[in-house]
């Protein structure tokens, strides 16, 4: 894949304690079909979890689900064990339940002591509003930092009692920045990290999925309810804005084709003159720096 | 020119007649002198005897796509020149202030090097909509009339951070700017500080950001939770309620379900959306409203010491910006790249193409054939057998284009062909097409972009001294 | 003397034999159970040796003759030799008889000594080399014991220093024959060869007495005998496919173990010849190793192309690939593989190389989630959208907006269902099936699609390991066919074709399906289309793997070619021996890097006979030798050809939509936009 992947991890020292990980899922859906599968972004971010425990590091990897039973939710969470899980937590709630408040409780739960500890989640799901907020505000009612855009965690390190991270997060054109986080984090992974590894047939059927009581009352999502999802209307296509102040040029800004690409062709040209004509069409698209 | 500009000149029939008159000894001088001849080509143009516009068919039009040439009649296309001059135009566009406006509406543009995106002028359009909302709610008759009364119109308020004012902010339709002094490094947690603190001073009535993944939509999504309520993220349309909401609707714990404004949020997939009440943070996608272009705009800046007090708080910063990683382009994976050259069989000079590739600073990308002998790595094709790639600019040099390749490269923007064959697929393809021996073109692309960049370098050492 | 001492040595020499050949039996049956008729197989098993094998090896005149003489030779030699000596039983014809037999061997031994004198590369070297000696020591030393016993020698001729040299080479003789045979030697074939003949796992290969009545063909094309086995899924304790030697089938290790490494395989192996890391022979051979744990170090054949021998070892018990390489085989090695059969064509021991490296592969996709290559995306495409390259499965019929054609939801009864398979996503072969539409529009047939109905047959799943997304396309599939009533599918991909056909049975789906070759030629048999005369210039044909070595359907397109006036100028290999594409079993998509790609070899096949054309009959082919570069003969499909030649009264494409007939007959240059 992409040259960050094989940024070498620092092995801790031995007597490091384990890192621990817990990976937020949520289901997918294909964009043509809608059939359930696993959420892309939510299977980089196991992808970076996993890959974490590869490197000898020791790990605490639980893996969660906060959603309502259903024969398409276990299909999409199979897909997660298929990626060679033994178990993964399913809490169980009711499908119109806020998830926040149950995933807050979950993570507070389990508490790590001193351990270093990772949250690791897509920055979108796929289903319902898929808004992207429930991370950070995940991390604001646990007092934890937050990041998106992740495409990898190079180190986890102490420093003066205090776990830090190293991770990369991903900037448009393909570059990447590199920042320390503090631990706890919650780490909303980019598409532009690692392709998550193939769900395979053998370990998705035989993985366990262990259901979870959610620990405190399950709440209504009231703004879900209030406002409910409906299918996406087409967005319309943006027509060329005309400021024109004679009605020809208007009318021929209305008629012509959105894109009147048609193409140029340019024959018995020296090479200075295509080269001239290229480099014009790459200022225009502002690719060139 | 367009022909009512040389019909109101002042006729010379002595030099109109020499400069029809092809033999005329004082031929050029004469059509230099009507302005109608550029540089030694022939004239596109010229008054005839009658007052009558001639034409010359030879020297206007253009090449199709075809390869055919084509005469616009239209009257936009004559002799290439016409439309320029209108940019030398005084700018007719209305200037507006607000004085006191009733409230603020908060753009938080992202500014990509400086300058607003398209993405920003956007929002600024919208918030643009929602300051003026008390106008645009009265009847024609008052909206047309100029002076209608200050306080019911919003103003819009441009929050930078940093130092620099970025270009265009009054274009755009911001009333006030404000700079908060915030480093330049990534520190969303600071930023979304200050924006608390601009939030307690002026309290605006909605807080607009541009939904992308690391600037705006992270900070506004950080701001909305801070504020304790539920941004809407995606939003894509904005519409004022013609039926006024009623109490019944509120829903507890759906905050602000009393704007007057409703909005379309597309969900996280993209196939589904949830029309709800305009909230006070709004996370917006790009084409959510129109940019602002009838008019312009005070962006006057606001001292925001006097606003936000001597200092900013700074909260416990979780986050240290470590600075950017040096990338290779040609190692950035094909389907993140915007800029691609692409060899196929036609290139022989593998160097030269390297080279090119390097000098451009475009991501490298190979068709399938230039894969199988061994000239590039299998990561490196594009096409639907291999990678499937959405570049802003794809350069295919020497690929004639097969079915699966063309399929790889349809979500591509522009796309540019160097071939030696003109009837290739891919030049049927193409944006733009240049018939030449490859291994040229680039060299010449390569110099004539170093000699860019050049100037470049050299302009901005000047600066500096 | 040698009377005392000849029972001792055979008898040893039996003893041995047994003793071995019960070890030997006991590692086969570590493998998992395969039920098989004992009794039924072993009465069947001369039948098989002389007819079915004899069919193959026959392919090698001079090798085929030499065999007889010397396995007839040494079989009643050895039989003769027991009761002569063993028993000493001497009277009457029996010694005359041995020395005949033992005279015979001998000649045959001389040609295999021959044979090795300048051996070919696929030959294996190492013990093969001493196998012609071993052969004469036997065969000569049995001669001359007999010689007195017959008579035509005094009782004591010689001198014991004689004897002595005379038993020593007999002592040679029996223990490659004898206790080579069950421990480990060259002679291991003949054993494990005679056994597999009687248990192979796909008893369906065999002719017998009634298929030759039927005169049918003895060789491997019975309707399923080249199906893959399909897994029980429903069985969440079994084994998904091969991790380790232990996991094959006890037949199938049987089968390993009685490879003679003839290297037939090795030479019609495509990825071989490509350069990629495949060797049929030496992936068998591995196979022996993994059972007993033995380093490939001793191998003496051909390498897999850029892996040196002695690097792999082999553990029983233990997996057979390991991701970081250096275990029994790589997997690149397995992914190498186009399924193409043509080293199961060419087996004269009837092994089963491809269900040995789909078993492998079962594992990698299905366990371990390692398929390499483009394969992960197009198994995810497959679940999501039920064709492999992701297209909306609502587009399925976009192709044909112009054509009309009828869904067979609406008529619900028809003659001929059209099954289009994925090509309808792609371009070029939207030009086949307008082409095909078109024929059978012009013969009218009763015609219907399934529609958008259709989904993947599931072939590229399976090749490459997804049993579990191959039975849910089939099972999918099946539901939809039963829904309606068709007497045939017509198909132009020969994977669909064979899916269908044979593959689909074991789910419980069992139809009539024909190829649109063998469709066309049934309809110009029945002089349902009137063809004009070929004016282009010269064709050659080539044989699609799935339609020839997978269902033995050689003539039908030769035919329809020459109803064109077309002669077909073979490429040298061609019918059962033609070479693959390059383009079955997943391969495009796994993409192993080799030294030269195999449709590359296989269009210089088709420019050594100096075609301008290429005949195929398969949208993967078409694919494959389209994508070479340069390349001298232009790749129509026949329906194409058939389309092109219609005369004017037959060629009416009877759309009544408005286009229709336009769409039909311009295939090319308005879809390539």
């Amino acid at each position: 894949m992409s040259h960050d992947d094989r940024t070498a991890h620092s092995v801790g020292e031995a007597g490091n304690p384990a890192l621990r990980i817990d990976v937020l899922v949520s289901v997918g859906r294909h964009g043509l079909t809608e059939r359930a599968r696993r959420a892309d972004l939510d299977a980089r971010a196991l992808e970076l979890a996993l890959q974490l425990g590869e490197d000898g590091r020791r790990l605490n990897l639980e893996v969660c689900h906060a959603g309502a039973p259903g024969d398409d939710t276990e299909a999409a969470l199979r897909d997660y064990l298929g990626m060679g899980l033994e178990r993964l937590n399913w809490i169980h709630t009711r499908e119109s339940s806020d998830v926040l408040p149950v995933l807050r409780d979950y993570l507070r739960q389990r508490d790590s002591g001193s351990e270093p500890r990772l949250v690791l989640c897509g920055m979108r799901a796929e289903e319902g509003e898929g808004s992207g907020v429930v991370p950070v505000a995940l991390a604001e009612q646990l007092g934890w930092a937050s990041v998106p855009g992740i495409v990898a965690v190079e180190t986890v390190e102490r420093a003066s009692d205090q776990w830090y991270a190293q991770v990369l997060q991903a900037l448009p054109r393909g570059q990447r920045r590199r920042l320390r986080v503090r631990l706890p984090a919650i780490l909303g992974v980019d598409v532009a990290a690692p392709t998550p590894r193939q769900s395979a047939f053998g370990p998705a059927r035989r993985g366990i999925l262990e259901p979870v009581a959610a620990a405190g009352d399950l709440q209504p999502d009231a703004s879900l309810a209030a406002w409910p999802l409906m299918p996406a209307k087409p967005r319309p296509k943006r027509l060329k804005i005309v400021t024109a102040s004679n009605a020809r040029d208007r009318f021929k800004a209305a008629a012509a084709k959105a894109d009147s690409g048609g193409g140029k062709l340019l024959t018995d040209v020296t090479p200075q003159q295509g080269a001239e004509a290229i480099v014009a069409l790459l200022k225009e698209e502002g690719v060139l720096r | 020119m367009s022909d009512t500009d040389i019909l109101r000149r002042r006729r010379d029939p002595r030099l109109e007649w020499m400069a029809r008159n092809r033999l005329h000894p004082e031929h050029s001088q004469a059509l230099a002198t009507l302005g109608l001849q550029a540089s030694g080509q022939e004239p596109a143009e010229w008054p005839g005897p009658n007052g009558l516009v001639r034409r010359n068919p030879h020297a206007i039009g253009f090449i199709g796509p075809n390869g055919r040439k084509r005469i616009d009649r239209s009257g936009a296309q004559t002799g290439g020149a016409a439309p320029a001059a209108r940019s030398g135009d005084q700018d007719k566009r209305r200037l507006v202030e607000i004085e006191t406006p009733a409230f603020h509406i908060a753009v938080v543009p992202d500014t990509a090097s400086g300058r607003l995106t398209a993405q920003d002028r956007d929002l600024f359009g919208l918030a643009r909509r929602l300051a003026d909302q008390s106008s645009e709610q009265q009847s024609p008759e008052q909206h047309a009339h100029e002076q209608h009364s200050h306080e019911q119109r919003g103003a819009v308020l441009a929050v930078i951070f940093g130092d620099r004012v970025p270009e265009g902010l009054d274009e755009a339709g911001a009333d006030r700017v404000i700079l908060l002094p915030v480093t330049d490094a990534y520190s969303p947690e600071q930023r979304r500080v200050a924006l608390s603190a601009l939030e307690a001073a002026l309290t605006p009535r909605h807080w607009l950001l541009p939904d992308t993944a690391l600037s705006g939509g992270d900070l506004g999504r950080r701001l909305a939770i801070s504020l304790g309520e539920r941004p809407a993220c995606g939003v894509w349309r904005v519409d004022f309620r013609q039926d006024k909401p009623q109490e019944t609707e509120s829903v507890e714990g759906a905050p602000n379900s009393e704007s007057e404004w409703l909005c379309l949020c597309r969900s996280g997939s993209g196939r589904r959306d949830q029309s709800r009440p305009l909230p006070r943070v709004v996370l917006a996608l790009a084409e959510c409203g129109e940019p602002v272009v009838e008019t312009r705009h005070a962006a006057r800046l606001i001292d925001p010491s006097a606003v936000l007090g001597a200092e900013l708080p700074t909260p416990l910063a979780r986050i240290e910006d470590l600075g950017a990683v040096a990338v290779d382009p040609a190692a950035i994976a094909l389907d993140e790249s915007e800029f691609i050259l692409s060899a196929g069989n036609g290139v022989r000079d593998w160097e030269g193409f390297h080279l090119a590739a390097q000098v451009l600073g475009a991501t490298e990308g190979a068709s399938r054939v230039a894969v199988d002998d061994g000239h590039m790595p299998r990561d490196r094709q594009v096409g639907a057998t291999g990678t499937w790639v959405s570049a802003r600019v794809y350069v295919a040099v020497g690929i004639s284009g097969a079915i699966q390749h063309l399929q790889g490269i349809q979500r591509c923007d522009r796309v540019v062909a160097i071939n030696a064959d003109a009837g290739c697929d891919m030049v049927k393809r193409a944006d733009l097409s240049v018939i030449a021996d490859s291994a040229e073109v680039l060299e010449a692309l390569v110099a004539q972009v170093r000699a860019l960049r050049g100037e470049e370098i050299e302009v901005e050492s000047r600066d500096v001294a | 003397m040698l009377e005392t001492l000849l029972p001792i040595l055979i008898f040893a020499a039996l003893a041995l034999a047994v003793i071995g050949a019960g070890r030997r039996v006991r590692l086969w049956r570590k493998g998992r159970p395969s039920p098989v008729p004992i009794l039924k197989g072993l009465a069947a098993m001369p039948r098989r040796y002389l007819v079915d094998l004899h069919h193959v090896v026959g392919r090698d005149k001079v090798m085929s003759n030499t065999h007889v003489a010397t396995a007839g030779g040494f079989v009643a030699a050895a039989v003769l030799m027991i009761l002569v000596h063993g028993l000493g039983l001497a009277e009457g014809v029996l010694g005359w008889l041995l020395l005949a037999a033992s005279t015979c061997m001998f000649v045959g031994s001389l040609f295999v000594a021959r044979r090795r004198r300048n051996p070919p590369a696929r030959l294996s070297k190492g013990p093969w080399m001493r196998l012609p000696k071993s052969l004469m020591a036997f065969s000569l030393s049995v001669f001359l014991i007999t010689l007195p016993t017959v008579g035509l020698l005094p009782e004591d001729f010689g001198s014991w220093i004689l004897t002595i040299v005379l038993a020593a080479v007999l002592v040679w003789g029996l223990g490659e024959m004898f206790f080579g045979m069950t421990w480990g030697g060259p002679m291991k074939h003949a054993f494990a060869g005679a056994l597999h003949l009687a248990f192979h796992r796909r008893p369906e290969r065999f002719s017998t007495r009634q298929s030759d009545r039927e005169g049918k063909g003895s060789v491997a094309t019975a309707r399923g005998s080249t199906a893959l086995k399909a897994l029980d899924l429903d069985d969440h304790d079994a084994p998904l496919g091969v991790a380790k030697p232990e996991d094959f089938t006890w037949n199938q290790r049987l089968g390993f173990d009685a490879c003679v490494q003839c290297g037939r395989c090795e030479a019609v192996c495509p990825a071989f010849a490509a350069g990629q890391p495949l060797n049929p022979k030496k992936l068998i051979q591995d196979m022996v190793l993994g059972m007993t744990g033995n380093s490939d170090a001793e191998f003496a054949g051909s390498p897999y192309p850029g892996k040196p021998l002695g690097e792999h070892q082999g553990q029983p018990g233990g997996p057979i690939v390991v991701e970081a390489g250096g275990a029994l085989l790589d997997a690149d090695t397995l992914w190498s593989c186009t399924t193409c059969r043509a080293c199961v064509e060419e087996c004269p021991m009837m092994i089963e190389h491809v269900d040995a490296i789909v078993d492998m592969r079962r594992h990698l996709t299905l366990e371990l989630g390692q398929t390499p290559g483009k394969g992960a995306e197009v198994i995810d495409n497959l679940i999501a959208t039920d064709n492999p390259n992701g297209y909306a499965p609502a587009a399925r019929m976009h192709w044909a907006a112009d054509l009309n054609l009828p869904l067979i939801r609406d008529l619900g009864q028809v003659d001929v269902l059209l099954w289009l398979g994925d090509g309808a996503f792609d371009m070029r072969n939207q030009r086949t099936l307008r082409a095909l539409v078109k024929v059978l529009r012009a013969a009218e047939v009763d015609f219907a699609v399934l529609g958008d109905e259709e989904r993947d047959s599931g072939d590229v799943a399976r090749r490459l390991g997804d049993e579990a997304t191959f039975q849910r396309l089939a099972r999918a599939n099946i539901a939809t066919l039963a829904q309606y009533d068709f007497q045939t599918i017509v198909t132009c991909d020969p994977h669909s074709f064979h899916v269908l056909g044979n593959e689909y049975g074991a789910l419980g789906g069992d139809y009539r399906v024909r190829h649109h070759s063998t469709f066309i030629s049934e309809l110009l048999d029945e002089e349902r289309l009137a063809l004009g005369g070929w004016k282009g210039g010269s064709v050659t044909y080539h044989d699609p793997c799935y339609l020839g070595r997978y269902n033995g359907e050689y003539e039908a397109p030769r035919k329809v070619l020459g109803a064109l006036g077309i002669e077909v100028k073979e490429m040298q290999r061609s019918g059962f021996r033609s070479r693959c594409c390059g383009g079955g079993g997943g391969a495009p998509t796994t993409d192993v890097p080799g030294e030269r790609r195999i449709p590359d070899m296989r269009m210089q096949d088709v420019g050594e006979t100096g075609a301008e054309l290429v005949a195929v009959g398969c949208p993967q082919c078409t694919a494959m030798l389209e994508g070479v570069v340069d390349a001298t003969a232009e790749v129509r499909d026949i329906a194409e050809l058939v389309a092109d030649a219609l005369l004017a009264e037959g060629s009416v494409a009877s759309s009544p939509g408005a286009g229709g007939r336009k769409g039909a007959g311009i295939p090319a240059e308005e879809v390539s936009a």
